[in-house]
């Protein structure tokens, strides 16, 4: 597997190389591009930025760190985004053919889940008087290193994007798994449970798992003189799938009990009984390989210019995430020719409504692009979601 | 150009100088939580709440019946026997007619050195011996040049096919020095008839030939200096009868017995309806005894509490037992013990916590007045037992329960706080209250701390279980001192609904219970 891995991998190199269309001509009309896009942000449905803060830097959590926790059945997400890319473009300005290479680092986590249940972990089931169901809980945390390789043939772009899977941890419980904490005599318990657990192997450069994908985009914005009126973007990456093909745990069970404490003889004998719950659960070491569909992005962008205005309109979706399609409207202006500044609304991702910001700052070949998306999220205790993404791009000719 | 490089160089600066603001050393991440969870939940019956885990306790008329027996003694073979010490020493004189004659190799002496011994066990008189097994030690010196070999017979020990016992040691060459050689013959099954044909007792003959080895190079010559003795033992004896004449013998012993649930109990009033105590004893063993209960004796907190009975005053004879056509038929005797006869009326309320039996076992004190008819059989033997025979249909009045009970937490347990959450379905005819006090004499907060006696008829049967809720309450330094202690004494007074009637209790009869703890804890993440 691992041989078939770096066949794969070189091959797709090679190809993506030889269809490049470097010829005399073109090289003399070249536009070469070094482009870094950078997006990091933290989010909740429900959850304000300094019930995280406190997570991360230390504190003690207070009742208004948790937020509103009276709707107990509303279900709510709360998610990571890491995102770091760097890549090179290679352009011929007058045909608009040319080759990309980019190199990604996606860490991304997300979790979505009753209110009841978060009260559960974090205020206690003391209060509870329902049962909490998990039907909608799911959760997933995963580190992809991702190798794209494509062509640009004018407004399309067609390429590869090869990953290795550092990590990935998928959870989910089926539709009508629940327990009842609301006695403290009896807990019932029926759940079925579906958890992939797939590891790091920090010292190896062969990872327990990749992905294959093809990156897709239809986009004016290749142009070298974008100069159009309306632009557009519109495309999908990493859409294949992920393969593991190495030791991952996978714990799988469908239970239902009630629980109303141990007996004389097994509290007596505790350390055998604990041993024999151990065994109940004790996770499957899954040596075959599994093949799901890769975690694609899918992502779309109009924009509108008129004057010295730009209106944007943009969608955002992250497949197996716990992601809501993120539905994204802007307004730009441009202060003079080096400078433009926006602002924006949003609605999706791992929180819901957003108000956020954005800096457009270009000088001779170097544009850089630097966007709050949330600035209610300067204040971590009213905002609930956090985010920054700083591109550049470098046209070295 | 260079003014690009000089910008990036800026946003770098600002970018470490922010991000080294935001690395300050993590704390504690602390959320405070209200949880609570089932921990245990069971049901009792009476013989499970008394720790009467290897008591029998049976359904009787219309009450549980606790049923136990007490082995008070066991006569072994060593307590009215002597040790059996069988060793026959014999120095071989060697006739000084053969003094000189070269004996070739496989020569035999024609010669029987034979041996007649009568043992002497004190006043015990052996007519006969089964042994199941048995091993003759033989110890043999010897100065001779040249192996040679004995070829020993015991005539009066015979096997299972009526053969007597013989076999053959060899000796090695001891090249005219002094040397000792040992061995063991494994025996059997065999019989040995002491009695030498019904004319005495503990009577043992040996018959011995010796002759040359075959292996011998050269032949032997005998002298006045030839030294050959032998000496035999009888070892690990394993018999499976003895008949004789036993002797007499006193013998006297104290058994104690605990009964550590007892220690914990105590009572202002408790009163049993009609408990018993028999005294059985069965005699498996061919002799009579005369029996002495010297006392009974009942201890708790030191104070000794004698049982008063006809039985502790004046010593019982216990006849033999009779074998017919190999069964042996025991002599039986029994004593029964009960509220008229004695004063254990005034013993069952105290709770002993043990219990000293003190008895004398004269055997055959009428001496030898059957002829020698005396038998052993080890599978049968001299015993006695008390059965116990208590009802539990009692009354009660302020019986307490105190126990230290050990705890044992995690010792990063940091609850702030804990309630114990008890459910309790109480089928008996007791109330219950509890008490539970640290080790530092403070008691804990338990909200309606008594247990209610189960719903009862007028004859105070059981119509239904009665339901109580109780909430123990913890504080956190009475959380640490528990942990720090790892004890807390528990004390429990039961009392009967009523004082006039004596209440059964069934072994159908439980307490359910359903525990629950509420912690108030600070989760810390680090």
């Amino acid at each position: 597997m691992k041989i078939f891995t770096f066949i794969i991998f070189t091959f797709t190199i090679k190809i993506s190389l030889g269809f490049a269309p470097i010829n005399k001509d073109s090289l003399q009309n070249k536009l070469v591009s070094i482009y870094s896009n950078n997006y990091t942000s933290i989010n909740s449905t429900h959850l304000p930025l300094s019930f995280f803060k406190k997570i991360f830097k230390g504190g003690v959590i207070n009742e208004k760190d948790l937020g509103s926790t009276q709707n107990l059945n509303k279900t709510n997400t709360s998610g990571f985004e890491l995102d770091l890319s760097v890549g090179f473009k290679i352009l011929n300005s007058e045909t608009n053919n040319g080759w990309y290479l980019k190199f990604q680092n996606l860490n991304t986590g997300g979790v979505k889940y009753a209110q009841n249940l978060f009260n559960c972990v974090f205020i206690g089931n003391k209060n509870i008087s329902s049962p909490v169901k998990l039907g909608n809980t799911s959760f997933h945390l995963r580190n992809h290193q991702l190798f794209h390789v494509g062509l640009i043939k004018k407004n399309l772009s067609v390429g590869l994007s090869i990953g290795n899977i550092n990590s990935e941890y998928q959870g989910s419980f089926s539709e009508n798994s629940f327990f009842n904490p609301s006695s403290p005599y009896l807990w019932e318990i029926s759940i079925q449970p579906r958890f992939l657990f797939l590891e790091n192997r920090p010292k190896s450069l062969l990872k327990n798992g990749n992905s294959f994908g093809i990156d897709l985009e239809f986009s004016n914005c290749n142009k070298n003189a974008v100069s159009e009126k309306l632009n557009y973007s519109i495309g999908i990456n990493n859409l294949g799938v992920m393969l593991f093909h190495d030791s991952y745990k996978r714990y799988e069970f469908d239970t239902t009990f009630t629980f109303q404490g141990f007996s004389f003889e097994e509290i007596l004998n505790f350390d055998s009984t604990i041993l024999s719950l151990y065994e109940t659960i004790e996770p499957s070491l899954e040596e075959k390989n599994e093949l799901q569909i890769s975690p694609f992005h899918i992502f779309s962008e109009f924009s509108y210019h008129f004057k010295d205005f730009k209106l944007i309109t943009a969608l955002n979706y992250r497949h197996k995430s716990q992601y809501i399609p993120k539905i994204h409207l802007g307004l730009e202006k441009k202060l003079n020719n080096n400078f433009a500044i926006g602002n924006s609304i949003s609605y999706g991702g791992f929180n819901k409504f957003q108000w956020g910001t954005n800096i457009n700052y270009s000088i001779n070949k170097l544009k850089i692009n630097l966007i709050f998306n949330n600035i209610v999220g300067f204040a971590p205790s009213l905002g609930k979601s956090f985010g920054i993404n700083l591109g550049f791009t470098l046209d070295i000719n | 150009m260079l003014l690009n490089t000089s910008h990036i160089l800026k946003y770098y600066i600002i970018l470490v100088f922010i991000v080294s603001l935001s690395c300050k050393k993590k704390q504690q991440t602390l959320f405070n939580t209200d949880y609570i969870f089932p921990i245990s939940s069971d049901s009792t019956t009476i013989s499970k709440l008394l720790g009467f885990t290897n008591i029998n306790i049976i359904e009787g008329d219309n009450c549980a019946l606790l049923i136990d027996t007490l082995e008070i003694f066991k006569l072994r073979q060593q307590d009215f026997l002597p040790e059996l010490d069988f060793i026959i020493s014999d120095t071989l004189e060697l006739p000084s007619i053969i003094f000189g004659f070269p004996f070739p190799p496989g020569f035999e002496i024609p010669y029987n050195f034979e041996n007649d011994e009568s043992f002497i066990f004190e006043d015990v008189e052996l007519k006969k011996i089964d042994f199941n097994s048995l091993k003759i030690k033989y110890t043999v010196e010897s100065n001779l040049t040249g192996g040679i070999y004995f070829d020993l017979t015991i005539p009066s020990a015979i096997n299972s096919f009526g053969e007597a016992f013989n076999d053959i040691v060899n000796i090695p060459n001891s090249e005219g020095q002094l040397k000792e050689y040992t061995g063991e013959i494994f025996l059997s099954n065999y019989t040995f008839d002491l009695s030498n044909n019904q004319t005495t007792y503990n009577n043992l003959s040996t018959t011995l030939r010796v002759g040359c080895s075959e292996d011998n190079s050269n032949n032997i010559v005998l002298s006045s200096n030839s030294f050959l003795s032998i000496k035999l033992q009888l070892i690990d004896l394993n018999i499976k009868k003895i008949e004789g004449y036993f002797g007499s013998i006193n013998y006297a012993d104290t058994n104690y017995f605990q009964l550590p649930t007892m220690r914990k109990l105590e009572s202002e009033n408790f009163t049993v309806e009609n408990p018993q105590l028999n005294l059985l004893i069965d005699n498996g063993i061919g002799i009579d005894a005369e029996v002495s209960i010297n006392s009974l004796e009942f201890i708790k907190n030191q104070s000794s509490y004698f049982l008063n009975h006809q039985l502790t005053s004046e010593p019982f004879e216990i006849l033999r037992a009779t074998e017919i056509n190999d069964l042996i038929e025991y002599s039986n005797q029994s004593f029964n013990i009960n509220n008229q006869n004695s004063n254990l009326n005034e013993i069952i309320p105290v709770f002993p916590e043990s219990l000293n039996i003190s008895y004398n076992i004269l055997t055959n004190p009428l001496g030898n007045y059957l002829n020698h008819s005396d038998f052993f059989n080890g599978n049968h033997t001299l015993e006695s037992k008390i059965a116990v025979n208590i009802p539990f249909k009692f009354n009660l009045e302020n019986l307490t329960y105190s126990d230290t009970i050990k705890i044992t937490a995690p010792n990063k347990f940091d609850a702030n706080s804990a309630k114990i959450h008890l459910e309790i379905e109480n089928e008996f005819p007791i109330s219950c209250c509890i008490r539970l006090k640290l080790p530092n004499g403070d008691s804990l907060h338990i909200d309606s701390n008594c247990i209610s006696s189960a719903n009862l008829n007028s004859l105070g049967n059981l119509q239904s279980a009665s339901i109580s809720n109780l909430i123990i309450s913890i504080s956190e330094e009475e959380l640490d001192l528990i942990i720090n202690e790892e004890t807390i004494v528990v004390s429990l007074t039961f009392n009967s609904p009523t004082n006039d009637i004596k209440y059964p209790i069934s072994t159908l009869q439980k307490i359910k219970y359903k525990m629950g703890l509420e912690l108030n804890y600070d989760f810390s993440l680090q």
